[in-house]
C-alpha cells in the first residue's frame, strides 16, 4: 500500500500532479459486523474496466455514503450490490460480494429474490402508473407477503408511515402515484422499496431531482430508516453525505481511495485525492 | 510556493476569500506583536506617551477581530468549507481570539507603565520584564510565522518554549516577593511590575494556543491540553 501522504497543506504541488491510487483504500474500509462485504471486486463494461479491485464492508444498520466525481464508478458499484448490472449488456462483475456471508453472484441466487432483500431507490422518482396504494402493494403482492386484504392494507400503511408520507396521502390512496409532487413521489418510491421488508436499501442520488425541503425530508427519513436498515447512498452533494452518513467512501476513476468516519473525511481526510475533491480543488 | 494551495480552488472567489482571511489575520498578528513590544518599551523607559498610544491602538485590534470573525462566518455560510479549508477557517477564528487577548495583555502592561511613570520607578524587576518580554515576543513571532508557513513542526517546537517562560515567571515572582519583604515601601510599585510580568506570561500562553491551532490546521489533530496522541 502506498503510504498515507503528507497532508495536502504541507505539499507544494497540486493534488493532481502526483496523485497516486492506493493499492487498498486508506482509512477503515472494513467492519466486524458487516451486512455486505465486497472483496476484490472488478467491474467491466465490455473492454472498459469501471471498477478496480474494490474491498469494502458495509456494516449492519449503517448509512454509508459513496462520493466522487462523475464517472468514478460509485453508481456502478452500487448497482453491482443488487445485481442491477445483470441487465446491462457486456457488464461483467468479478470478485466476491456477500450478503450476510452469502455469495450473491452464484447461480443459485435468484436476482429477483436478491433485489427483494436489497431494495433500490433511483435518482428520478419512478412511481408505477398505478394508484398510490398499488404502488406500495405491488411488491408485497408479487412476493406473496400478504394473504389477506387486511394484511396488505397494514403493510401499505406501515410502509407509507415509515416513509413519512402516510398523513399526506391517506385520504387519496386511490389516486395515481404520478399525481404527487416530486418529493412525495420519491418518498412513495422509498415506501415501495421498504414494503417488501428489505434488509438493505441502495439509493442512487435520491435527492438530485428534489427541492431543498423535499431533500431535507428524505434525509430525515434516511436517518430514521437506518435504525432498521442498512443504507448505501450515492450522492453528488457532499453536504448531503456529511449530513446523513456514518461512513463515507471516496471513489476516483474506479478506485476506492478512502473510507472513513464521515466526520473524519470532512474535517481531516487521510488521502490527498479525498482532500482535493472535498475542498473543491479538482478542475 | 503556496503550500495551502489556496489558489487551487475551482472557485476563484473562494481562493480569494481564504487568502483574505489569512492575510487579515497575519496583519492583525503583526499589529499585536508591535503592541506587546511597545508596551514593554513603555514600561522600561517609563514612557507614558508610548503607553497611551498602545491603549489607543487596542480598540483597532478589537475591530480587526470582529471584522475577521464576520468574514469567517460569512465564508462558512456561503461556502461550507470542508477538510483543510474548514480547518483554516476554524484555526483563524480561534487564533484571532488569542491575538485579541494578547492585545488586552499589552494594554494592561501599558497601564502599568503609566502608573509606574506616575508613582516613580520600581526598584527592581526590569531585568525580568525584559527577559520574559523577549521570550514571549519571540514565541508570538514564531507562532505567527509557523501559521503563515503552515509549519506544524515549528509550531510544536515553539510550544515547548512556554514551559521555560512559565519557569522564568515563577522565578521572577519569587524574587519580587523577596524584594517586597526586604523593602515594604516598594510593595505598591513592585506589584505593578508583577502584574506586567503576569501579563507577559499570559502572552506566552496565548502564543502556545496559536501553535496548537497551527498543528490542528496542518495535521488535523487536536493537541490541546496535552493531548499529543
Amino acid at each position: 500500500m502506498t503510504n498515507v501522504p503528507e497532508p495536502l497543506l504541507k505539499r507544494g504541488v497540486t493534488a493532481m500532479d502526483n496523485a497516486q491510487y492506493p493499492d487498498q483504500a486508506v482509512g477503515e474500509p472494513f467492519a466486524d459486523d458487516h451486512k455486505m462485504s465486497l472483496r476484490n471486486v472488478n467491474v467491466f463494461y465490455g473492454d472498459k474496466q469501471a471498477i478496480f479491485d474494490v474491498n469494502i464492508d458495509i456494516a449492519r444498520n449503517e448509512v454509508i455514503a459513496m462520493i466522487g466525481p462523475s464517472g468514478c464508478g460509485k453508481s456502478t458499484l452500487l448497482r453491482s450490490i443488487n445485481r442491477m448490472n445483470d441487465t446491462v449488456e457486456g457488464c461483467v462483475v468479478s470478485g466476491e460480494l456477500t450478503l450476510d456471508g452469502e455469495d450473491i453472484y452464484t447461480a443459485k441466487m435468484d436476482p429477483v429474490a436478491l433485489r427483494a432483500r436489497v431494495g433500490m431507490v433511483f435518482q428520478k422518482p419512478n412511481p408505477f402508473p398505478k394508484s398510490i396504494y398499488d404502488n406500495v402493494a405491488y411488491g408485497p403482492r408479487l412476493h406473496g407477503l400478504a394473504s389477506r386484504r387486511a394484511e396488505l392494507d397494514e403493510i401499505v400503511e406501515t410502509s407509507l408511515t415509515r416513509a413519512g408520507l402516510w398523513t399526506e396521502v391517506k385520504d387519496r390512496l386511490d389516486q395515481p402515484g404520478t399525481s404527487l409532487s416530486g418529493g412525495q413521489q420519491q418518498r412513495l418510491c422509498i415506501a415501495r422499496a421498504i414494503a417488501i421488508s428489505p434488509e438493505m436499501i441502495l439509493m442512487d442520488e435520491p435527492c438530485s431531482a428534489l427541492d431543498p425541503i423535499a431533500t431535507a425530508k428524505i434525509e430525515e427519513l434516511i436517518t430514521e430508516l437506518s435504525q432498521n436498515y442498512t443504507i448505501a447512498i450515492v450522492t453528488h452533494s457532499m453536504q448531503q453525505a456529511a449530513r446523513v452518513s456514518h461512513r463515507t467512501a471516496y471513489f476516483h476513476l474506479g478506485h476506492l481511495i478512502e473510507v472513513n468516519e464521515t466526520e473524519k473525511v470532512f474535517t481531516a481526510p487521510e488521502h490527498e485525492l479525498t482532500e482535493a475533491y472535498i475542498t473543491g480543488r479538482f478542475g | 510556493m503556496d503550500k495551502l494551495q489556496l489558489d487551487q480552488h475551482i472557485s476563484k472567489q473562494f481562493n480569494e476569500d481564504l487568502e483574505d482571511i489569512k492575510t487579515s489575520m497575519l496583519e492583525m498578528g503583526g499589529l499585536v506583536e508591535k503592541q506587546v513590544g511597545d508596551a514593554i518599551k513603555a514600561l522600561e523607559d517609563a514612557d507614558s506617551g508610548l503607553a497611551e498610544r498602545v491603549i489607543e491602538v487596542e480598540s483597532r485590534i478589537d475591530e480587526m477581530e470582529m471584522d475577521i470573525d464576520e468574514t469567517c462566518i460569512t465564508l462558512i455560510a456561503r461556502r461550507q468549507p470542508a477538510a483543510s479549508d474548514l480547518r483554516l477557517v476554524v484555526a483563524v477564528t480561534k487564533t484571532i481570539r488569542d491575538l485579541e487577548r494578547i492585545g488586552d495583555e499589552a494594554q494592561k502592561i501599558a497601564k502599568m507603565a503609566i502608573k509606574l511613570s506616575e508613582e516613580g520607578n520600581a526598584p527592581r524587576g526590569y531585568m525580568e520584564v525584559r527577559h520574559i518580554g523577549n521570550c514571549v515576543r519571540k514565541m508570538l513571532n514564531d507562532s505567527l510565522d509557523a501559521f503563515s508557513r503552515f509549519d506544524a513542526e515549528a509550531a510544536i517546537a515553539t510550544m515547548k518554549d512556554d514551559r521555560q517562560v512559565d519557569m522564568d515567571y515563577k522565578t521572577a515572582l519569587r524574587e519580587m516577593i523577596t524584594y517586597m519583604m526586604e523593602d515594604p515601601r516598594s510593595i505598591s510599585r513592585s506589584m505593578n511590575i508583577l502584574w506586567a510580568l503576569k501579563s507577559l506570561e499570559r502572552v506566552g500562553d496565548h502564543a502556545k494556543n496559536i501553535c496548537e491551532q497551527v498543528v490542528y490546521l496542518v495535521q488535523g489533530r487536536d493537541i490541546r491540553r496535552g493531548n499529543h496522541s
